[in-house]
């Protein structure tokens, strides 16, 4: 208990601490402000502007629909022969939603399987659409505490990392050694109140980032339909996001304190994203290897945060000849932390072993 | 020497090698044996790289040995180290501290890991006199100052046995001499001492008993008297008007002489009575005959000197013949 007080002034007196929430802070204030900033509530007149230009394409669709249902019935015989009725999708004809009005092309027709009616669907358009920008907090705070996620375990990974890092390098681990000769407390201890510290200033930060989110909404934007539901979403999403920032501290610990020396935590980071992420990235795609993100953190990192990550895998459509598929797959949450949570506590495992028998000298 | 007092710190057969991937092993304590009595300034002494560090660092769990027995207190060590740690304060090697905390806050999240109460913090300060820069960050102190917040940090839980590495580096005349009195002071109150350095000069006003190391093992060791008794070579020095009359005349009868500028110097003499009757007797009248009582400094560059070359076979129970490997 003791310990854990001296580190937890230890921790919030660092500078380095200091800098990093401060440069967090100041980031997240710039997102937030760039958001409010370009975000508008749509006045009256606006609607009425986007509700006349969103008649006009439901206009054009229903009349593209009655179209298509014509061209169907009657097929044109078509210059190319061999080609089946109408147009293939994707040569030049109207998309739906095109600009309406002018010259009426030859209308396009759906692709097999789909119909008339699904093709040209007037309900689709929004008047949401041919409004300027609005930050809608129901759609888009998601998202925002992605971006927090993110942000967060990075300044988790470099506090987390130097926490010990500079302890080591500037001998006072030694130090605190010889005042308190136990080192595998020394170093949980110290472990233990940095993942709380994080956990309590992370907790409080993501909720001060919901409030702006939901403040800009409320005043720049639209808060949308919030339901008991999508705030439980919410908060789990926050949990995770928080998670993950944990799991970051431990490994820039880990690797710092195996290291004794916060660049070491640095240099390995640096190194994974450019050896791994980049460059066995890049070799595993020319040698077509399937399913190639399943090697590499950052897409269990994606799935952690999304709940679940899609992914296609091209690779069977490599030497097929006309058809073939692509194989959809995709990494879960639950595969995410089993990974995740492996790699953390494998390396401050790690750290600790080390920690038991190296000579401090 | 077998004394009554207890021993506060005691090594015996200590061996320690490093091991490094790139340099391969390097044997940095090769069978030290120390012993450190009560309420005593103990004088660990030995040049750079000698071990030192490397000792005092094992003794405090920070270094584990390859083989040897510790005590600390009378508790063996490591294993007992979570137990008598509260009763040793101790600086190892260069004062090393967070830079960007000021002092009262390092000594204050130090004391705080160790239950010590805030009051001493100050308490200490003053006693090292930092108390006026004490909110500084540590970064700015000199080289001196850190040294001092090093051993305000040893001196904060109140400690029965305090041990300081190199202390005196990085002070200056006025600070050592606070330094000393310091522990002087200390030592009144009950505490051990044991300072570590390669500097000499100090620490003979300064230690009651001394270990002199070489190459990882103790050369010399005992009451600072006693060590240098042992090394008493019986050199005296001598002027009379005629050097060149005087040298030769000695030399023919037996003497070993050396000729300096403007003395002489006689080398295991055991009566200096001799000297003045032989010149008496060719009419030379002494001016001056003062014996050459070596101090510390020379001891122990004689004593380190003469370690055993690399190569030569080391010796088993080297400690039992240290006194006996001093002379050339
Ligand atoms: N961590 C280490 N790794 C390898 N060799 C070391 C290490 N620390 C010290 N040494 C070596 O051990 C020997 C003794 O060093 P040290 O105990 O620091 O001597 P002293 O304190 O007497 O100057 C030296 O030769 C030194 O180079
Ligand atoms: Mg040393």
């Amino acid at each position: 208990m003791r310990l854990f007080a001296a580190e937890w002034s230890r921790l919030f007196a660092r500078r380095f601490t200091r800098m990093m929430f401060l440069i967090v802070i100041l980031l997240l204030a710039l997102i937030g402000g760039g958001i409010a900033y370009s975000s508008h509530v749509p006045t009256d007149a606006a609607r009425a502007k986007a509700k006349v230009e969103a008649d006009r394409q439901r206009a054009f669709l229903t009349q593209q629909r009655a179209r298509c249902e014509e061209a169907v019935r009657n097929p044109r015989p078509t210059p190319s022969p061999g080609s089946t009725a109408g147009t293939e999708p994707g040569t030049p004809g109207t998309e739906p939603g095109g600009p309406p009005g002018g010259e009426l092309g030859p209308v396009s027709t759906p692709p097999p399987g789909v119909t008339c009616a699904e093709y040209f669907n007037p309900a689709e358009i929004d008047d949401a659409s041919f409004l300027p920008s609005t930050f809608g907090f129901a759609r888009e705070a998601h998202d925002l505490v992605l971006v927090f996620g993110g942000i967060f375990a990075m300044l988790a990974f470099a506090v987390g990392a130097s926490f010990v890092g500079a302890e080591w390098s500037s001998g006072s681990m030694m130090n605190l050694l010889i005042w308190r000769p136990r080192r595998i407390l020394v170093l949980l201890t110290k472990l233990f109140t940095l993942l709380f510290g994080l956990a309590v200033t992370g907790a409080l930060l993501a909720a001060a980032w919901v409030a702006a989110a939901y403040g800009i909404a409320r005043y720049r934007g639209e808060v949308g339909r919030v339901t008991q539901g999508s705030l439980t979403s919410l908060g789990l999403d926050t949990a995770r996001a928080l998670g993950l920032a944990l799991a970051a501290a431990a490994i820039g610990f880990a690797l710092a304190s195996l290291g004794r020396h916060t660049a070491m935590a640095m240099g390995v980071a640096v190194g994974y994203l450019l050896v791994i992420e980049v460059g066995l990235n890049i070799v595993l795609r020319l040698t077509e290897v399937p399913k190639v993100e399943r090697w590499f953190l950052s897409s269990y990192v994606q799935a952690w945060l999304d709940k679940k990550a899609q992914f296609v895998d091209f690779t069977p459509c490599r030497y097929a000849e006309g058809d073939c598929a692509p194989v959809e797959w995709s990494i879960s949450m639950d595969d995410s932390a089993v990974i995740l949570g492996v790699a953390t506590l494998a390396l401050v495992a790690v750290s600790v072993i080390a920690m038991r028998r190296r000579d401090v000298a | 020497m077998v004394s009554r007092v207890d021993a506060v710190l005691e090594i015996n057969g200590l061996r320690k090698t490093y091991r490094s991937a790139f340099k391969g092993p390097h044997r940095a304590v090769d069978g030290l044996d120390m012993r450190v009595e009560q309420g005593q300034i103990h004088g660990f002494l030995g040049p750079n790289g000698s071990g030192k560090t490397t000792t005092l660092r094992t003794l405090l769990g920070l270094v584990r040995p390859n083989s040897g027995r510790m005590t600390l207190l009378g508790r063996e060590v490591p294993s007992a180290l979570p137990e008598v740690a509260g009763h040793i304060g101790a600086i190892v090697e260069a004062p090393r501290f967070f830079g960007n905390f000021s002092g009262r806050r390092t000594l204050r999240i130090l004391a705080r890991a160790g239950g010590v109460r805030r009051a001493r913090v100050e308490e200490v300060l003053e006693l090292v006199g930092l108390r006026d820069r004490a909110g500084d960050r540590v970064k700015t102190y000199s080289l001196g100052m850190k040294q001092r917040l090093a051993v305000a940090s040893a001196l904060l839980k109140a400690p029965r046995l305090l041990i300081l590495d190199e202390p005196a580096n990085g002070l200056d005349p006025a600070g050592i001499r606070e330094m000393r009195d310091l522990m002087r002071g200390l030592v009144e109150h009950g505490t051990t001492v044991v300072l570590s350095s390669h500097i000499l000069g100090e620490v003979q006003q300064i230690c009651d008993s001394v270990t002199i190391i070489s190459r990882g093992r103790r050369v010399a060791h005992g009451a600072v008297d006693s060590v240098l008794r042992a090394q008493d070579k019986g050199e005296f020095l001598i002027r009379v008007a005629d050097h060149e009359r005087a040298a030769q005349t000695l030399r023919h009868a037996g003497f070993q002489i050396t000729t300096e500028r403007d003395h002489l110097m006689a080398r295991g003499v055991a009566d200096p009575a001799i000297i003045t009757e032989t010149l008496a007797a060719h009419k030379m009248w002494i001016s001056e005959l003062t014996p050459q009582r070596p101090d510390l400094e020379s001891v122990f560059l004689q004593l380190t000197g003469t370690v055993p070359e690399p190569g030569v076979t080391r010796q088993v129970g080297e400690s039992a013949a240290a006194f006996g490997h001093g002379a050339k």
